[in-house]
């Protein structure tokens, strides 16, 4: 508590594998924000992880590094939130297999311009209406990436280009 | 030994049963109710229509459509006016443009969810979620449908349930819990998977639980529960022993 996240990721974790360079810290586990390197230098706290938009949560930190596409990682968190929704109320039911549903579309390279806004749409639904505390954090990783990543869900959409060379698009389909 | 003080004698008393009358607003107007009155009551008793799906009057409350959110002063949260008590001095907006809006995708999400074709629906005219899409003017579904492949169940002799038409409010479940007492319906599955089941997923027609009274077929919202034998828009729900059943069960206990 109150450790610079730099301290934690280079110092106590070790850094980043075979010199690679950093690209985000994602804290709180499945439904907390990934947090860019420009905000390495914050303190670790609730009220700091708040202000950029992620959560304490588990106190668990998963750290990505230039080979980590943000588009994939927004899309692997909430395909969990999708399967540990109880069912119970509706816009995490349906909201999050919605959100699952396009930024799948995005990674394929199927992405329309008019997602993002889809996605910002949806996320605002679902973290605002639903029941409990899994539907009111579940949309946090994918606001997060649009915030502070969007370059990254531009170039999948518009260029059909994943910058971290993760998603692979099927051309010859494209071309038909 | 002290003595008592008459509050605590009051309240003591199994027989006199003090209910706090607050005041508070709902869209500017101030109204009271009893403590225990929730604001979805108090806002029908005073004439404001708030949204609802899951709630049925004589059932528990779900609190589940989110249908009936409303904004309160103060508090950065959605709340749902089914579950939620009105506290002094409260300050509620029912029909706030943020909340509209929010209550109008709610409602596309559910005909995105499942495979509604009101066309050639048993309910088509009588049916709750249709209503819902008039009173809070939705007109396209601008999410993309998922049409999930899904099941019908007919092995019913009276009775068949269409899953494609099912909105998961569960007011089946709870009334053959709480009015009939067989509980032949429950839940199965979680997240999109979840589904209304009988005994323990069997065929309808093998559960050695359902008493066959139909009640879970006359307050289904939708088309998914049917009477056998109804064609495309035929089938009318008969809701009125509900509020009935309940009044005599009270007097009853009196």
């Amino acid at each position: 508590m109150g450790t610079k996240l730099r301290e934690i990721v280079f110092d106590i974790g070790g850094g980043i594998l075979e010199g690679r360079k950093f690209k985000a810290v994602q804290t709180g586990g499945p439904s907390g924000g990934c947090i860019p390197e420009q905000f390495l230098d914050m303190s670790m706290d609730y009220e700091s992880l708040a202000k950029v938009g992620s959560i304490m949560g588990s106190g668990g930190l998963i750290v990505m590094d230039e080979t980590s596409c943000m588009v994939d990682v927004a899309k692997f968190f909430i395909e969990f939130c999708m399967s540990e929704s109880c069912g119970k109320c509706v816009p995490c039911r349906v909201g999050t297999v919605q959100i699952y549903n396009v930024l799948k579309r995005i990674t394929e390279g199927k992405g329309k311009p008019t997602d993002i806004g889809l996605l910002e749409e949806l996320c605002d639904l679902v973290k605002n209406t639903s029941l409990c505390g899994l539907g009111q954090t579940a949309p946090n990783p994918v606001l997060s990436t649009l915030n502070y990543f969007m370059d990254e869900y531009r170039a999948h959409i518009d260029d059909k280009v994943c910058p971290a060379g993760t998603c692979h698009f099927n051309h010859t389909e494209e071309s038909q | 030994m002290r003595y008592p003080s008459f509050l605590q004698r009051i309240a003591d008393r199994a027989d006199v049963q003090p209910v706090r009358v607050l005041t508070f607003s709902i869209n500017g107007v101030t109204v009271s109710a009893r403590e225990d009155e929730t604001i979805l009551t108090v806002a029908r008793q005073n004439g404001i229509s708030i949204p609802t799906l899951c709630h049925l009057d004589g059932l528990s409350e779900r609190g589940a459509c989110r249908l009936c959110i409303v904004e309160i002063k103060g508090s950065p949260k959605l709340s749902p006016a089914c579950v939620t008590l009105p506290r002094q001095d409260m300050e509620i907006i029912t029909h706030s443009d943020r909340v509209i809006d929010y209550r109008r995708k709610i409602l596309e999400l559910l005909f995105t969810e499942r495979n509604h074709v009101c066309s050639v629906c048993v309910s088509n005219g009588h049916c709750d979620l249709q209503a819902l899409t008039v009173e809070l003017g939705m007109t396209h579904v601008h999410y993309e449908y998922l049409h999930p492949q899904q099941m019908v169940d007919a092995s019913h002799e009276r009775f068949s349930v269409d899953h494609n038409r099912c909105v998961l409010c569960q007011r089946c479940v709870r009334v053959c819990d709480e009015i009939e007492g067989a509980h032949t319906w429950d839940v199965m599955g979680r997240g999109h998977l979840a589904r209304v089941i009988t005994d323990l997923n069997e065929p309808w027609g093998e559960s050695t639980t359902c008493t066959g009274c139909g009640k879970c077929v006359q307050v289904c919202p939708t088309g998914a529960l049917s009477e056998k034998g109804k064609s495309v828009a035929e089938m009318t729900k008969k809701r009125l022993f509900l509020p009935y059943l309940k009044l005599m069960r009270g007097e009853e206990e009196k």
